[in-house]
């Protein structure tokens, strides 16, 4: 299978990943020289060595906020994905709810939903659970309307096969309309798992006690700009931890298009069917 | 308004039989019908003495378009009606006599070898072919083909006519053949029924025979076939009124 995942390096080989790596390199020691060259301020532009030193004295304290957020964002993203699978499902077969309900879904899905939360911090306070709505909520809308779209993208026809091999409803949803489902269900994943982390942070800066985005406003108050820089840094990998998860879940969920092999192998009179090659690549 | 007037065919096994008829006559709802996919509004399809019911076992379909499911390789887009068919209490055999019988089929459409590819690897032609295994795979007394090669371009097309005829010998199934094709239809069929236009009626029910002259590339040059050819266009000219 030719997978053309969002993170494969493209050209292949060692310098797909030294290019990079060195153009970081380079960039970082721009930086650098630029800040101690023009002797700019600490608390305007903090060089890359300010940051260092920032991460390795609060380095403790960075990652215990980090992981609050992390772990607000999973559970409201887990929430949501379950939740609006669901919906998807139902609306599969209660076309009339769909038709009632799905222009406001789409509707709802290009409102900046980051406006409503210091609604959500009203509602549900500065603890955990604001952080787990926020995150929900902006994950909730891209995946419902890309998963009722993908189960409903199977083919009429495919589905008069079904019907005419006499497939029960059960057999029409798990063969086909599953199946058909998976590219949808996964580039909305790609889309919401990092912005789930977009609305933990969110609701943090709307008010929290903790968490990344409590960090960064307690560091914006006392102007500790390199303090500030350590969190976004902190803030952009747990982003891309998501991403990163989510590019593997769509690997997992499309590993199973032709990759099972079944050879038939003729030995003399007594036939065998065995499977040869489960690819693993 | 009625789409089918009093429509009765009845099929032998090993019969061809091929339906010819002005565009929008109904040969779709026909279709549907007779696999259960719409229901008549009087009537009833009967397969082996029993009522139609849309079990893989009495009746295989090949479409307008292979329908193939994408994610899904040759050898599993076949397996799919006897995965249903188990899945649903039939005991058909084992797994590995399953196995087989995707192969068996596979071979039968000359796709051996081609297991494993997955839809978008093949060519049309090869696609309908696929069609035609999923459709042969369960042994089904009838089998239907709504003109299963119209996607596919004239020199496959009349390679898959050949194959099927190839088929059509060892098989006791009755089968269906819509066409567009007249001379697809006196190529194949052994039976050519023409109907007219909406409401339709069967206005034309004609063996075709061609003795001992066999069915290949070449049949088309036979005068019997030409005989056979200008007869049904002046029919179906007069069904177009």
């Amino acid at each position: 299978m030719q997978h053309s995942s969002d993170f494969a390096v493209k050209r292949g080989g060692v310098s797909g990943v030294v290019q990079p790596v060195l153009l970081f390199l380079v960039l970082l020691g721009v930086w650098e020289l630029t800040c101690r060259v023009f002797g700019i301020a600490e608390f305007v532009v903090p060089a890359p060595s300010d940051i260092g030193r920032q991460l390795a004295t609060n380095g403790t304290r960075i990652l215990w906020h980090t992981g609050i957020t992390v772990a607000g964002a999973a559970a409201g993203f887990l929430i949501a994905n379950a939740l609006s699978f669901g919906t998807a499902v139902f609306f599969t077969y209660a076309p009339v709810a769909e038709r009632s309900a799905y222009p406001y879904l789409v509707a709802l899905k290009s409102v900046p939903i980051v406006a409503v939360a210091p609604l959500i911090t009203l509602w549900m306070g500065d603890g955990f659970g604001s952080k787990v709505a926020m995150a929900a909520l902006i994950t909730f809308f891209p995946m419902v309307v890309n998963a009722t779209l993908g189960l409903q993208s199977a083919d009429r026809r495919a589905l008069d096969l079904m019907k005419v091999l006499g497939a029960t409803d059960r057999q029409i949803f798990l063969k086909l309309r599953i199946p058909a489902a998976l590219p949808y269900i996964a580039s909305a994943l790609k889309i919401s798992a990092p912005l789930a982390v977009v609305g933990a942070i969110v609701a943090e800066i709307a008010g929290a006690s903790s968490g990344i985005g409590y960090l960064i406003l307690v560091a914006a108050y006392k102007v500790e700009t390199p303090l500030m820089f350590a969190c976004v840094l902190a803030a952009a990998l747990s982003g891309l931890l998501f991403f990163g998860f989510a590019v593997n879940v769509e690997k997992w969920l499309t590993s199973h298009r032709g990759r099972r092999r079944t050879t038939l192998t003729l030995t003399d009179k007594q036939p065998q069917l065995s499977t040869i090659r489960q690819d693993l690549s | 308004m009625h789409v089918l007037e009093e429509i009765s065919v009845e099929l032998f096994p090993g019969e061809l039989v091929a339906i010819l008829g002005p565009s929008g006559c109904g040969k779709s709802s026909l279709l549907s019908i007779i696999p259960g996919l719409s229901k008549p509004d009087g009537g009833r399809v009967v397969v082996l003495d029993s009522p139609a019911t849309g079990s893989a076992l009495s009746i295989g379909m090949v479409f307008q378009d292979p329908v193939l499911f994408a994610w899904r390789t040759a050898f599993e887009n076949v397996m799919l009606p006897l995965e249903i068919l188990v899945e649903n209490g039939s005991d058909i055999t084992t797994e590995q006599e399953r196995g087989l019988r995707v192969n068996a089929a596979l071979s039968r459409v000359g796709l051996a070898g081609f297991e494993d590819s997955l839809p978008h690897e093949l060519s049309g032609g090869m696609k309908a072919r696929v069609a035609v295994a999923r459709a042969l795979v369960t042994d089904p007394a009838v089998i239907i083909m709504d003109e299963p090669f119209a996607s596919v371009d004239d020199i496959s097309r009349s390679a898959l006519n050949l194959r099927l005829l190839e088929i059509k010998r060892d098989t006791e199934a009755a089968m269906v053949f819509v066409t567009h094709s007249i001379g697809e239809a006196v190529l194949l069929a052994d039976r050519v029924l023409m109907l007219s236009r909406r409401p339709a009626r069967v206005i034309l029910d004609i063996p075709i025979s061609f003795g001992s002259i066999p069915r290949n590339e070449e049949l088309s040059e036979t005068p019997e076939f030409s005989q056979y050819v200008r007869q049904l266009r002046l029919a179906l000219k007069e069904a177009a009124l």
